[in-house]
């Protein structure tokens, strides 16, 4: 508190340009998280390439209100027509929508903003008190360390992606060799640029983005001839506050979620669907009502909600402090500080503590615009969900091209767009998670860099990854989760 | 060939060719490893992979949760248009061609009346130019 940096970052945020781009970014989210078959990551990624001509601190206004927001809108569809908006809010609509059959929607909408604001709020608590410490140890880390830490982030979200270990692998090396195509790090000789000038800066990895995550959802919702079936939904359209009596009840499965939320978001690869299920069941476990969980309890909405928010601040720990993002969404943050000159990980924190502060208090001016859009918004947000497909995915599409272009005013990005969008039709009808190919082109560069340095200053000596007690600890831990599965299924035969 | 062996084949033969590519990169720099160093190992990785993946198929008869998602025929379908779309409007410019493209994309979505695919040509075509040309002065041909 005594760090005039904090104050000083305070006054970077109260701006109006920050306060609209916070608020432009809370709306969307809300209206993103609403739609059922639009993800947070999709509205991200579109918004991404605007983003080049904000400030820093804006860019991540407007960004961290999309995902602060997103994960809210989430609930409005999951409780109105029992189709959950984003995969975070799959386990709001277990018991939000059977409070929207007995007639109290606006009860359960109310609970679900207000939970997810108390989720959001834990998870900065613990950012802003964890994130310096961590930071400061991370500081410490040397070129092997920093190898074996990125290595084991990524292998723990290819593990946790999908079913398959190894195809999520498959998917994070295609990634990685994807990076390797433009200007060596360490020499600057050009590698599988075919003599072409714009392959000679790399991929540039927001078309990558933009065509991994968009291009596979306009084919399906193309394919699928626009039959985005929403059900008509005939329940009150007012969020409605609880008393303060059933706040208190709900207290402690608000705070359990918010737990879980934060806790998991700070695991790489992880996220808001497995969190809210976790929370939802140790909800389940520890009320006094437990007979209720799936019948339409109040509890079992606050409990997801709470985590589901909790994500955001628990995913941007490992993100600000290590520079590893553990999901789409840190991959898109992780993008924006990149594009504004800003390289996430310790150093962040000892060369711009001021936009390290300014981020904090991004994500708690979110986490109140929320509260008071979501809460006083609930009609016209909820009007959103009436949008035809036909209108809904042109913009979608227009929007990946002339986005992509808007990158380096070339449509060679825009090409580029259109190659990863066939990589990630093909990555997803082959059974291949898409999110390791996107987080191998993020953490891509720094990790040959980091590896070619250790190997450089041990003279070509590769013991030096196992030397270093936190390398090898992490490199242990890397083997773990590669053979675990494997080891799993032979112990199990056996 | 089946997706069973198809897949792992394609995997093997991407590291195959990265690695045909990396072929004239030096593999030892001046004073560590040279720029074809990684992307050799990453090869050498991948092709592991596809081996794994092979056996697997080959082992249990089936690749597990493959074939999810959209038909051959709309990703083609999408990805052609798009790229027709984006090679109209560097030549021909935004405000004539997107009009065309926004009409055909809200018909294969499914719109049929002329008045609802008019409107939706029109008003997003008009609100995505004031948003990027004029608000974020992305200057679009």
């Amino acid at each position: 508190v005594t760090d005039p940096a904090i104050w000083q970052a305070l006054d970077q945020v109260l701006t109006w340009q920050n306060l609209l781009a916070s608020l432009a970014g809370v709306a969307l989210g809300l209206v993103v998280g609403a739609l059922p078959g639009l993800t947070i990551s999709l509205g991200m990624v579109l918004v991404l390439p605007l983003t080049f001509g904000l400030g820093s601190i804006t860019a991540m206004s407007l960004m961290l209100g999309l995902f602060a927001a997103g994960m809210t809108g989430g609930s409005y569809s999951a409780i109105l027509i029992n189709i959950p908006g984003t995969p975070s809010a799959s386990a709001t609509s277990i018991d939000g929508y059977q409070m929207a059959l007995r007639g109290e929607a606006g009860k359960a909408l109310g609970v679900s903003v207000i939970a997810s604001v108390y989720g959001g709020l834990f998870s900065l608590f613990w950012l802003a008190v964890s994130a310096p410490l961590i930071a400061r140890v991370a500081l410490r880390f040397g070129a092997p360390e920093q190898f074996a830490l990125l290595t084991l982030g990524l292998t723990l979200i290819s593990a946790f992606s999908g079913p398959s270990l190894t195809r999520g692998l498959v998917s994070a090396v295609l990634g990685l060799l994807l990076t390797t195509v433009g200007q060596d790090p360490m020499l600057g000789t050009p590698r599988f640029t075919f003599g072409r000038v714009e392959l000679q800066a790399g991929i540039l990895f927001i078309p990558a983005m933009i065509g991994l995550f968009a291009i596979p959802q306009v084919i399906e919702a193309m394919r699928a001839q626009g039959a985005r079936v929403i059900p008509r939904f005939t329940a009150g359209l007012t969020a409605l506050l609880p008393s303060w009596r059933e706040l208190r009840r709900l207290h402690r499965s608000a705070f359990l979620g918010s737990a879980v939320g934060t806790g998991v978001g700070a695991i790489p690869g992880t996220g808001g669907p497995i969190a809210v299920f976790l929370a939802w069941d140790l909800a389940r476990r520890a009320s006094r009502e437990p007979e209720a969980f799936g019948r339409g309890s109040a509890e079992g909405v606050a409990a997801p909600e709470a985590a589901n928010n909790g994500v955001t601040g628990g995913a941007l720990i490992p993100m600000l402090t290590l520079g590893i993002p553990g999901d789409p969404i840190t991959a898109i943050l992780l993008g924006v500080l990149i594009i504004h000159g800003l390289a996430p990980g310790p150093l962040l924190f000892a060369h711009h503590p001021e936009f390290v502060y300014g981020v904090f208090w991004a994500l708690l001016l979110a986490n109140l615009m929320t509260l008071v859009v979501a809460l006083l918004a609930v009609r016209p947000i909820v009007q959103v969900l009436r949008v035809p497909a036909s209108v809904l995915i042109p913009t979608i599409a227009v929007l990946c091209v002339v986005g992509a272009y808007g990158i380096r005013n070339t449509f060679f990005d825009s090409a580029v767009m259109l190659a990863f969008g066939g990589i990630g039709y093909l990555l997803t009808r082959y059974g291949f998670p898409v999110v390791p190919m996107m987080i191998g082109l993020v953490l891509g560069g720094e990790l040959e860099e980091q590896f070619r340095l250790s190997l450089t200053l041990s003279g070509g000596d590769p013991t030096i990854f196992v030397r270093q007690p936190i390398a090898a600890a992490c490199l242990l831990l890397t083997a773990l989760a590669a053979i675990g599965p494997w080891l799993r299924r032979a112990l199990g035969r056996g | 060939v089946s997706a069973r062996l198809g897949v792992p084949l394609v995997v093997l033969a991407v590291a195959a060719a990265w690695a045909l590519l990396a072929r004239d990169l030096p593999v030892k720099g001046p004073e560590g490893p040279g720029p074809a160093f990684v992307p050799l190992l990453l090869t050498g990785v991948l092709a592991l992979l596809g081996l794994g993946l092979l056996a697997s198929g080959l082992k249990r008869g089936g690749l597990g949760p493959a074939g999810r998602g959209p038909g051959w025929l709309a990703a083609v379908l999408v990805i052609g248009l798009l790229a027709v779309y984006t090679a109209a409007v560097a030549r021909v410019g935004f405000l004539l061609v997107t009009p065309v493209y926004v009409a055909l994309a809200a018909w294969q979505c499914g719109a049929r009346s002329p008045r609802t695919i008019g409107a939706t040509a029109v008003g997003l075509t008009l609100a995505v130019w004031l948003l990027l040309v004029r608000l974020f002065r992305v200057p679009l041909p």
